[in-house]
């Protein structure tokens, strides 16, 4: 069952009301029986051991932490047993960061590391061959690892209390909507909302629906129907080089942001409605004036989740101070303060690029946005230099569009790594991108070019699919603008009087119903991000 | 007291958008419906008065060119109409029953039993057994009026995902030239009078060699699943306790077909249901192999005139069907004919000349 399906929104209808009409300290059973329906209706049902396990594994390791710390603090004269117990809980935690993280490394990185190891392999012994196995993940394993590993990490700081019902935690773990593509959530923020008891409140549950209509209208009229064009260029990398590339890419990067963002609106809609709020994923990303800011606004829990549990650890860690002072005693104070952080935020982009997959072209596209951020960073007082030279001035909105420009052209070259599907293929891709002659060559081709691939894409008419997508994307626009402005456009529809409220709502789904990239004919609409 | 008067006003205007969403959801639905045979057929059953039919014919394609509703009238006097769509697959009959009986109640049935002896044939084309494809079993689902016997036949008829099925318009969405057609919105409330009441004319001549099969009583059982499928429907009409009279067009018939036809025979009198082959009775009838029909299974024009003479001897002289002729309530049928057959006896006289 996937999040834009008739069957979701069927399933999705129901599940609210049992939810409301259910007492309020029974609603969290709802959404955990409606979480387990979701999980067996979506996924292998064999593969909801992996899930079990995790939870299982969490839920003891916390618990036994919160006991032996209990233990340390009802006893702080002991020294001796004080340090003894510190490295029973250290041992508890890392033993269970062991299991559950190598169920996500042996799930999803598996081929990446025998695909590896045979190609060494093969230097030494030409007739190696490549061994690949066959794993089949559990829903969304790569966020609700995240989430649990998150978890046990606060209660090994200290920062929350462990859950003392296994069920809860199985909740806070299996919640249907933010299953299969996140956000990634804390468990601070989010086993409230889930326990806490909901009455129906018209007003919420009206904006969350207006979020899901939103979530389909990017995903079924402005993502689905770009997949036609994209796969083209990416699947045939010789016919389509040069300016298609640039081309392929930009449409791409419409898709997967209509796709992610849309995935999110659904998400955080469902949840809306049952009166639990989700972290938010996106803040306008195209509008950003850096890729660090972008990042900021970007799959805001991922990038969030591993600063505060890679990069800033990593910061604070006895040995990165060492460090530190090795270079302050070598290279100087200013390298002191940079380069450390320098290589801090290359171990958070590296696990950001492996997050999204085994694969060398993940790793590639880590690295690159660490380049440019490095760089930026290195030449930002020759930067500012420059513009003062040149007059430019920061808050005119001519330079605010050129910084917005650059980062989205620094993101596509990131999103080209990502869609290649290999490095090789990618660094193929990027050379042709760049070369002049090709880009020519190509250029005088597209008329051509385009009445092949309207004809390669079947029943689903090119003219169609761009008519479709220009309307979606003006409309994304109309809202991006209004969002940027803290005046989304939910805010602004229900401020309207009840009628046009109606008129312009059921214009909206009949505009998605029309518009859109659905049923016989269409590939399934599964999320880019729902394969993680 | 105010808190309870805005849920109140908010339920109300839950229920409004509701019902205007739904009602504007059916009727896009509607007018993206391509206009097929199929459909002009359907609608135009829709567009029948009340308990106005003496006969429905149910089938495939087969009936909608064999019988001429009209000039049935004209001849007999009793009304019908064609209900059939293109490659009717067996399955569907009893539901398109269900839904003839909503708005009709006809002194007699007649079945096509051929979906029963193609149902279960392989096409090559879509690889699937002809009574699981799709383009069948939608020229029947997607042009008829939403509703709870619409959804039973999707659900019991159509094998895997249904949801496309029961808002067919995700299958047509993209045609967005059916939203400026006017003809498609001419069907926009799914109901579209069908002045030759279900009737398409063949308009060429193929010559075809009939052989006599009627001498074979052997009989052939059918596939499993098209036995099961036909006891089904012999159940239904039990329970329904209707008039119904299966039958057999008369085409190029192969020895094969003829037996299992005679299997069917066998098992529609074990309900005491009564069948009718015509290809026993094609010297009777009059067709001729040079002249009369289209294809080896369909007959032409001239064809379907002969074969309408014979059928409504037949059926006047084993039903009790009225002579409405006289009827003022029925005077519109006399017009209809009129500038029907107008228009057949311009296919008429190219037939002949062909």
């Amino acid at each position: 069952m996937t999040l834009v399906s008739f069957s979701f929104v069927g399933f999705f209808f129901i599940v609210l009301a049992v939810y409301y009409l259910m007492p309020g300290r029974f609603q969290w059973i709802v959404l955990l029986l409606a979480s387990l329906a979701f999980y067996f209706l979506s996924a292998q049902p064999f593969t909801f051991l992996y899930v079990l396990l995790s939870v299982a594994t969490v839920y003891w390791a916390a618990r036994r932490i919160d006991r032996l710390s209990a233990e340390r603090r009802m006893q702080p004269e002991d020294k001796q047993l004080a340090a003894k117990l510190g490295r029973q809980i250290k041992t508890v935690y890392i033993l269970a960061l062991i299991i559950i993280i190598g169920m996500l490394a042996a799930l999803k990185y598996s081929n990446f590391v025998l695909g590896n190891v045979c190609l060494i392999a093969k230097l030494f012994a030409p007739q190696t061959e490549i061994i690949t196995v066959q794993f089949a993940a559990s829903l969304g394993i790569s966020f609700y690892t995240l989430q649990m590993a998150g978890y046990l990490t606060d209660v090994y700081w200290g920062m929350v209390e462990s859950e003392k019902n296994i069920a809860r935690l199985a909740l806070f773990n299996l919640y249907f909507p933010q299953m299969i593509s996140g956000p990634i959530n804390r468990y601070k923020s989010l086993s409230g909302e889930l326990s806490g008891k909901h009455s129906f409140e018209y007003g919420k549950v009206r904006s969350g629906i207006w979020r899901i209509a939103i979530g389909f209208f990017k995903k079924l009229v402005i993502s689905e129907q770009l997949i036609g064009a994209v796969d083209a260029v990416y699947a045939d990398t010789q016919a389509y080089g040069g300016i298609f590339v640039w081309i392929g890419t930009f449409l791409y990067v419409i898709q997967i942001y209509a796709d992610f963002a849309g995935c999110m609106d659904i998400v955080l809609g469902v949840s809306e409605c049952f009166g639990v709020e989700l972290a938010e994923n996106f803040k306008v990303p195209f509008t950003s004036r850096s890729i660090q800011e972008f990042w900021q606004r970007w799959h805001i829990t991922l990038g969030a989740w591993l600063k505060d549990y890679i990069m800033y650890p990593l910061l604070r860690s006895a040995a990165w101070g060492r460090l530190t002072k090795k270079i302050k005693k070598s290279l100087g104070k200013k390298a002191a303060r940079q380069l450390p952080t320098f290589l801090a935020m290359l171990v958070l982009w590296l696990a950001m690029g492996l997050w999204h997959g085994g694969g060398w072209n993940f790793i590639g596209e880590g690295i690159w946005f660490w380049l440019v951020i490095v760089l930026g960073q290195v030449l930002k007082p020759r930067g500012d230099n420059l513009l003062k030279k040149l007059r430019v001035r920061e808050e005119s909105r001519l330079w605010y569009c050129f910084q917005c420009a650059r980062t989205t052209l620094i993101y596509a070259v990131g999103a080209l790594f990502f869609k290649a599907g290999s490095l090789t293929g990618a660094l193929r891709m990027l050379g042709s991108a760049l070369n002049p002659i090709r880009v020519l060559e190509s250029a005088c081709r597209i008329l051509p070019v385009i009445n092949a691939l309207d004809e390669s894409m079947g029943t689903v008419k090119l003219g169609w699919a761009a008519l479709g997508v220009l309307f979606g994307f003006l409309i994304m626009i109309i809202f991006g603008r209004m969002e940027k402005r803290n005046r989304p456009v939910r805010e602004w529809l229900a401020e309207k009087p009840v009628v046009l409220r109606g008129v312009l709502t059921v214009l909206f789904i009949f505009g998605i119903i029309i518009f859109g990239a659905y049923g016989p004919g269409y590939s399934s609409s599964e999320f880019i991000y729902g394969g993680f | 007291m105010e808190k309870k008067y805005n849920r109140r006003v908010n339920i109300v205007w839950i229920a409004v958008f509701v019902l205007c969403f739904s009602v504007l959801f059916v009727l896009l639905s509607y007018l993206y419906r391509p206009v097929t045979t199929s459909r002009e057929n359907i609608c135009g059953f829709y567009a029948e008065k009340k308990n106005t039919l003496d006969m429905v014919y149910i089938g495939g394609s087969a009936c909608y060119v064999y019988w001429e509703p009209l000039a049935a009238y004209d001849k007999y006097g009793f009304t019908s109409y064609n209900f059939a769509t293109d490659a009717m697959p067996p399955q569907v009959i009893r539901y398109c029953m269900e839904e003839i009986l909503k708005t009709q109640s006809p002194e007699v049935f007649l079945v096509d039993l051929r979906p029963f002896q193609y149902g279960d044939l392989y096409d090559e084309v879509t690889s699937s057994v002809n009574y699981k494809r799709e383009a069948p079993i939608r020229n029947v689902t997607d042009n008829m009026n939403y509703s709870v016997n619409r959804a039973a036949m999707i659900e019991n008829c159509v094998e895997g995902e249904t949801a496309a099925y029961h808002f067919d318009i995700a299958k047509y969405h993209s045609l967005l030239i059916s939203l400026i057609t006017p003809r498609n919105w001419g069907y926009i409330t799914n109901r579209h009078p069908m002045r030759s009441k279900g009737f398409h004319a063949c308009e060429s001549v193929e010559e075809l060699y009939m052989e006599d099969v009627s001498h074979i009583k052997e009989k052939q059982r059918l596939s499993e699943e098209m036995d099961d499928l036909l006891t089904e429907l012999l159940e239904y009409c039990k329970n329904k306790e209707q008039k119904v009279l299966f039958i057999v067009h008369a085409y190029q018939i192969s020895e094969e077909d003829q037996k299992k036809y005679n299997y069917m025979e066998e098992r529609i009198a074990e309900y005491g249901m009564d069948y009718l082959n015509t290809n026993d009775y094609a010297e009777e009838i009059g067709l001729e192999p040079s002249a009369d029909f289209y294809n080896r299974d369909h007959v032409n024009l001239l064809g379907a005139d002969k074969y309408t003479k014979f059928l409504g001897e037949y059926l006047v002289r084993n039903y009790t069907l009225p002579d409405k002729r006289n009827d003022s309530a029925y005077r519109r049928w006399s017009q209809e004919y009129k500038e029907w057959n107008g228009r057949m006896e311009e296919i008429r006289e190219t037939l002949r000349l062909d």
